[in-house]
């Protein structure tokens, strides 16, 4: 095994399931739980894996979006982001028989809505750069995922 | 031999949507909880299920109504329809039109274009299309058909395809548009059709919609078994209410053929199978 190139270290989670019910995902001193890798069921209790995903992908946006707000010393009141995400077949995943094509995500939008005092198009450079940091939206982005972003600024 | 009731009865559905699967699941936690356990294969569309039939992959089907003529076309005539829903049966197709349209009767539609469903949708396109041959109309000839081929090999479980030829209706390019009885009731109630604007002109005679399909030889005793199970299900049961709304029933009822004689025609004098059929 190659030794850590410090500048690059590796995340370890540790994810156990039991016969039932969600799996337990532990990080560092965190724990969360994740559902199954989808859902087609709206009261389904648990958030699913795609929707941790999703999640993780809006976090990137949305806290990224603040932090270097902050660290430019530019006014950012809130952010919020409507992540949706669509899969190529979904009845792959489900296993259907004649399901030819692939369960992986085909196309993930992000609308973003940001409250802030400074011109928008200040904001949408940040968002650009947030973007351009943000390991997930990259990964999709080389991954061949659709991916697309639009932001809304308001006072 | 006694039949091993460990071991799980094969059924087939088609997705037309992965909601659908929701349903299956409840269902099959409902049969593990009879102690008859099934396993659920789903299928894209209902050539592949068919298939699965014919090369006994699945024990049972639940097969569309043309599904069901399809198996019997493919197995000499030997499979069964063992069991349907209450809403399965006497179903009816209505052909929509603009109340002031001044179309009183399928006759007046001579010259005229009629928006149906998908191609292989009994309700939306083979029985109407046969209706209003029925009536003296040759579809071929007589009226321009204007077909919505939505999620075709869904035969009209996805209702697109109806929704699409009443919206053409609606938009004034079509004199008239199929729709399954259930979906006037629905789309009426719910305001997806102003009732005030559009009357039903005519309806097809009754027919019968999808049932669970088996093999003739089926073993009987497996047979009992998934059927006690079936039957077991009680809309007086709050328990199973959830269920049955889900599936669209109040009650299971036993398998019978004699209401596809409508759909059998149908495919018969439109060549639905093709030539070699």
């Amino acid at each position: 095994m190659e030794p850590e190139d410090p500048r690059n270290p590796t995340w370890t989670l540790r994810i156990t399931a039991g016969a039932d019910g969600p799996a337990h995902a532990h990080a560092r001193g965190q724990r969360f739980d994740v559902g199954d890798a989808v859902s087609f069921d709206e009261v389904y209790p648990h958030a699913t894996a795609l929707e941790h995903a999703l999640a993780a992908v809006g976090a990137e946006l949305v806290n990224g979006l603040r932090a270097l707000a902050r660290a430019r010393r530019l006014e950012l009141d809130a952010v919020e982001a409507l992540v949706q995400g669509t899969l190529e077949d979904a009845l792959a995943h489900l296993g259907v028989v004649g399901a030819a094509g692939s369960p992986a995500l085909r196309r993930v939008h992000a609308r973003l809505y940001a409250s802030s005092l400074e011109p928008e198009p200040v904001v949408r450079e940040l968002l650009e750069q947030v973007q351009a940091r943000a390991p997930l939206w990259q990964t999709l982005r080389r991954a061949g995922v659709a991916l697309s972003a639009e932001l809304k600024v308001a006072p | 031999m006694p039949e091993d009731r460990d071991k799980p009865i094969v059924v087939g559905a088609v997705i037309y949507d992965p909601k659908v699967t929701i349903i299956w699941g409840i269902i099959r936690d409902f049969f593990e909880r009879q102690r008859r356990p099934i396993e659920v294969v789903f299928y894209s569309n209902y050539g592949l299920q068919v298939d699965g039939l014919v090369k006994r992959h699945l024990e049972v089907a639940w097969n569309s109504p043309l599904a069901w003529l399809d198996a019997q076309r493919r197995t000499g005539g030997s499979c069964r329809a063992v069991a349907m829903r209450d809403t399965d049966r006497d179903r009816r197709t209505h052909l929509v039109v603009r109340r002031s349209s001044g179309i009183r009767s399928p006759a007046d539609l001579k010259g005229g274009t009629v928006a149906l469903g998908a191609k292989d949708s009994p309700q939306a396109t083979l029985i109407p299309a046969e209706m209003l041959r029925a009536s003296g109309l040759d579809p071929a000839r007589d009226v321009t058909v204007r077909r919505f081929d939505v999620l075709v090999g869904l035969h009209g479980d996805h209702v697109g395809g109806e929704l699409d030829a009443f919206k053409c209706l609606e938009r004034g390019e079509v004199q008239a548009s199929a729709m399954l009885d259930l979906n006037w009731d629905r789309w009426s109630n719910d305001g997806t059709i102003n009732a005030a604007e559009f009357q039903v002109l005519a309806s097809t005679e009754s027919f019968d919609h999808c049932n669970f399909t088996v093999h003739g030889d089926f073993p009987a005793e497996r047979e009992r078994s998934f059927l006690q199970a079936l039957f077991a299900m009680s809309y007086g049961d709050p328990r199973h209410r959830e269920m049955m709304d889900m599936e669209g029933l109040k009650a299971w009822m036993p398998g019978r053929t004699t209401g596809y004689a409508w759909l059998s025609r149908a495919v018969e004098s439109q060549r639905f199978w093709g030539p070699q059929a």
